[in-house]
């Protein structure tokens, strides 16, 4: 595959190209995943079906390939939803269905409109704005009704720390070095109340997000904690916690956590390395 | 021009096969798949008919599927465990032990759309240059430039990096 691409150059810079070569991959061990689907689906001609069935009877891992995936079948109809789960949270599919009927209904494409459909839909995008106004207030209500739509087992707060871009979930060591900024993401049923505490090598656990608990609003799928930390001095590792709890709690308490002697059921200390 | 219905029937099948070669689970190939049919929805009433319908749904099928994997390497470090081993053989069948580095995080990265398709279906879907050229609706000379180019570039950062480790190697045995 490589080295194919490096003898279509002519000197003035120029693509020329040997499409004998550009067609052996078979040949050369790789296989274009196109042409299996097309095997698959029935649509290659006889003799290059034929040509391909030898080449795939040569090579154990194609084989194996086309044996999985001639098995794999969706039966689902055409437009129909996912029936919600018994969490009440329709999948991304249901969405996209539910999104289809009702572009069908609102008759998108030859200018009918229902006007009934246009106003149960602004109906509904007010009262969810009400919703996450509420939520954004930390109303005991909205929390009630946020916990209503939480997936199914999640039960304690989930967090992954973020940097440069990418996410590193909990016990997992980061790359990272003075100047990066240190971002954090969760996941909770209720509101959360956090601390983060970091320790540098030869030092002691100072906390990192300064004095008193941080709130952060309840959040049935992943969502960015407000909290932005610069990593400054001088160190090569340090270890990060991120501590959470679903009330406050002292710089004692994280303190016992962050020893692994957490004082209390729902105080959670989630460990992070940092590396460079 | 084709009905989505027809189009549903015929080629589902392949579809979701396309999309399970990128998903961790059944489920989220579902919805990959769902997703698709959405897009080819959106798109059936611009069908020319230019190329066969199957090259077409091909092409939208695995632009679904390279949006999908750049938001789960936004979300989250992207993992090569998941994705079928093929793609990883057709990755790793790069004609040395430089070309053979090149992963999905690097054809992911920050290419005009039209660069990252040819580079995926060329290195992950191990297309030839004239199947991609096909796909793409572009000439085969074009797809083969932007392949070695992408690889040119690759080898180069690769030696760079190779001779700082050595230097760094040397100042801090």
């Amino acid at each position: 595959m490589g080295l194919r691409g490096f003898s279509d150059l002519r000197p003035d810079g120029r693509a020329t190209l040997d499409l004998k070569e550009a067609d052996g991959r078979e040949a050369a061990g790789g296989f274009s995943l196109w042409k299996l689907d097309k095997l698959m689906n029935g649509e290659l001609p006889q003799a290059e079906a034929a040509a391909l069935r030898e080449a795939i009877s040569r090579s154990p891992q194609a084989m194996r390939y086309v044996e999985k995936y001639s098995a794999l079948h969706l039966d689902v109809p055409l437009g129909k939803s996912r029936m919600p789960s018994a969490d009440g949270k329709q999948g991304r599919a249901a969405r996209m269905s539910a999104w289809i009927a009702l572009r069908r209904m609102l008759g998108t494409g030859n200018g009918r409109r229902n006007l009934g459909f246009a106003l149960a839909t602004l109906l509904l995008a007010g009262t969810g704005m009400w919703a996450l106004q509420l939520r954004g207030k930390g109303d005991p209500k909205a929390e009630k009704a946020v916990v209503g739509f939480a997936p199914k087992g999640l039960e304690d707060v989930m967090v992954r720390i973020l940097i440069s871009g990418k996410e590193y979930e909990a016990g997992s060591v980061a790359n990272a070095g003075p100047g990066e900024t240190l971002g954090v993401a969760y996941r909770s049923p209720r509101i959360v109340s956090a601390q983060i505490w970091f320790l540098e090598e030869g030092g002691t656990p100072q906390a990192m997000s300064g004095e008193g608990s941080l709130q952060w609003p309840a959040a049935p799928g992943w969502r960015p904690a407000p909290v932005r930390i610069l990593l400054e001095g001088d160190w090569h590792r340090q270890t990060v916690w991120v501590i959470t709890a679903f009330s406050a709690f002292t710089a004692a308490e994280a303190l016992e956590a962050v020893a692994g002697k957490a004082p209390r059921a729902d105080l959670h200390a989630h460990i992070f390395k940092l590396a460079q | 021009m084709p009905t989505l219905e027809e189009v549903y029937r015929k080629y589902l099948d392949m579809v979701f096969r396309i999309c399970s070669r990128y998903c961790q689970d059944k489920q989220e190939a579902e919805d990959l798949t769902q997703e698709t049919f959405l897009r080819l929805e959106r798109s059936l009433p611009s069908f020319r008919g230019d190329s066969v319908l199957g090259t077409w749904i091909y092409r939208i099928s695995t632009n679904a599927c390279l949006d999908h994997l750049r938001r789960r390497k936004v979300r989250t470090r992207l993992h090569a465990d998941y994705l079928d081993s093929m793609v990883v053989g057709n990755l790793n069948s790069g004609g040395d032990k430089v070309l053979a580095k090149i992963d999905l995080d690097r054809i992911l990265g920050h290419f005009r759309p039209i660069v990252r398709q040819t580079l995926f279906l060329t290195l992950a879907e191990g297309l030839s240059y004239r199947e991609a050229a096909e796909v793409l609706d572009l000439s085969p000379a074009a797809v083969a430039k932007t392949v070695t180019r992408f690889m040119e570039k690759f080898r180069s950062k690769e030696a760079k990096r190779v001779r700082f480790n050595q230097a760094v190697g040397k100042a801090c045995p």
